[in-house]
């Protein structure tokens, strides 16, 4: 498929050059930039599977939760409370699987920001909701300052997920010295393929 | 064609994230189609369809009525916020019955009250929600008159109606006081 560099397969496939051990570089700290990665990944996978399991099963229940936060005109309520769950599940179950991690890291990191903007306008609003994060039951999961914290540390970890497999590869922070490898060379060219 | 890799990369993460989107909204919608108990893809979520319970009977309850009501003495108000909100300040001779907590508690807040009396529900804006959630509950708890007084506290206070603040006379923490 001729969009312009990339062909459906390699989407498919998932960059298979790119793959965090092929540029998480040498060393010592290249072992524990690939262990914060795979750390991030089940982290977020396993909280945003968790989350949208509920979300699944009680359709109406979280349906009345978006409804709630007054945020989205009522013609799109219902189609979102539909719709979210799902992505919140192929999103992290892909995260988990480690298969099309920049599709799912981009994902997530965006409904991060969605919802933790969501929780900040109405925590400022005043309005006095449950959160519809992990449940639906709206006597359970009030919103105070700890969903806030809790959601801005889930994007921080996105953030740096993201980071990770948007990063060129071969390339290293800045922090890791520059010694030549003969393996990191080999990826960078076949990359430029 | 060249392009440089950290531009493919991206280029790939959108296209991915496209299609993990287009994915979702299929599954969401073909599952709840398949569902037994679907809901509307589009809903009527304005207030005065929330505020009409199966019959078509409407759940709220005007200013009017519910100040006609309170000077008759023949209702009774159930104040669904938060006891420390209840305390600061609440109508005069209401109870509270955090939502909350409203499952374990609604028995010895109404042992005393008949399930055909009117029982007025409120919270603190016009989009809490606690007194609407409170007035299903009583509803299955079987009372057949649960009206909710919309914007109930901020209403009340700002007619000059009677309020008082503090514990209720028969709350059972206030023996240490």
């Amino acid at each position: 498929m001729p969009l312009r560099g990339i062909s459906l397969s390699r989407v498919l496939s998932g960059p298979r050059d790119r793959r965090p051990w092929a540029f998480t570089g040498p060393g010592r700290q290249g072992r524990l930039l690939l262990a914060a990665y795979h750390i991030a990944r089940v982290i977020l996978g396993l909280t945003f599977v968790y989350a949208s399991i509920h979300k699944i099963l009680d359709p109406i229940a979280f349906a009345e939760a978006v409804n709630n936060y007054r945020i989205l005109p009522a013609d799109l309520v219902n189609l979102t409370a539909l719709v979210l769950p799902w992505i919140e599940l192929i999103a992290g179950t892909l995260l988990l699987l480690n298969v099309w991690v920049p599709g799912a890291a981009l994902v997530v990191c965006g409904l991060l920001v969605i919802f933790t903007g969501a929780i900040t306008l109405n925590m400022a609003r005043g309005l006095d909701i449950a959160c519809g994060c992990f449940t639906t039951s709206p006597a359970k999961g009030g919103m105070n300052l700890l969903t806030l914290c809790r959601d801005s540390s889930f994007l921080v970890l996105s953030f740096f997920l993201l980071f990770m497999v948007l990063r060129k590869p071969g390339a290293r922070l800045p922090s890791q010295k520059t010694e030549s490898h003969p393996e990191d060379h080999a990826s960078t060219g076949g990359a430029k393929r | 064609m060249n392009l440089p890799s950290a531009v493919i990369t991206v280029r790939e993460a959108l296209l991915q994230a496209v299609l993990i989107l287009v994915l979702s909204a299929c599954l969401g919608i073909g599952v709840n189609a398949l569902r037994s108990d679907r809901i509307p893809l589009v809903q009527d979520w304005s207030l005065e369809t929330q505020m009409t319970d199966d019959l078509g009977n409407r759940t709220d309850i005007g200013l009017k009525e519910a100040v006609r009501l309170f000077h008759e003495g023949s209702a009774v108000f159930l104040d669904a916020r938060p006891k420390d909100e209840y305390e600061r300040g609440h109508i005069r001779g209401a109870r509270s019955l955090p939502f909350e907590q409203a499952d374990a508690h609604v028995v010895e807040a109404l042992i005393d009250t008949d399930p055909g009396t009117p029982i007025i529900t409120y919270c603190d804006g016009p989009y809490c929600t606690l007194s609407h959630d409170l007035a299903h509950l009583l509803r299955e708890f079987g009372f057949s008159d649960v009206r909710v007084l919309v914007n109930g506290w901020s209403l009340w206070k700002e007619h000059g109606l009677p309020v008082e603040q503090g514990r209720a006379p028969d709350d059972p923490d206030d023996n240490d006081t």
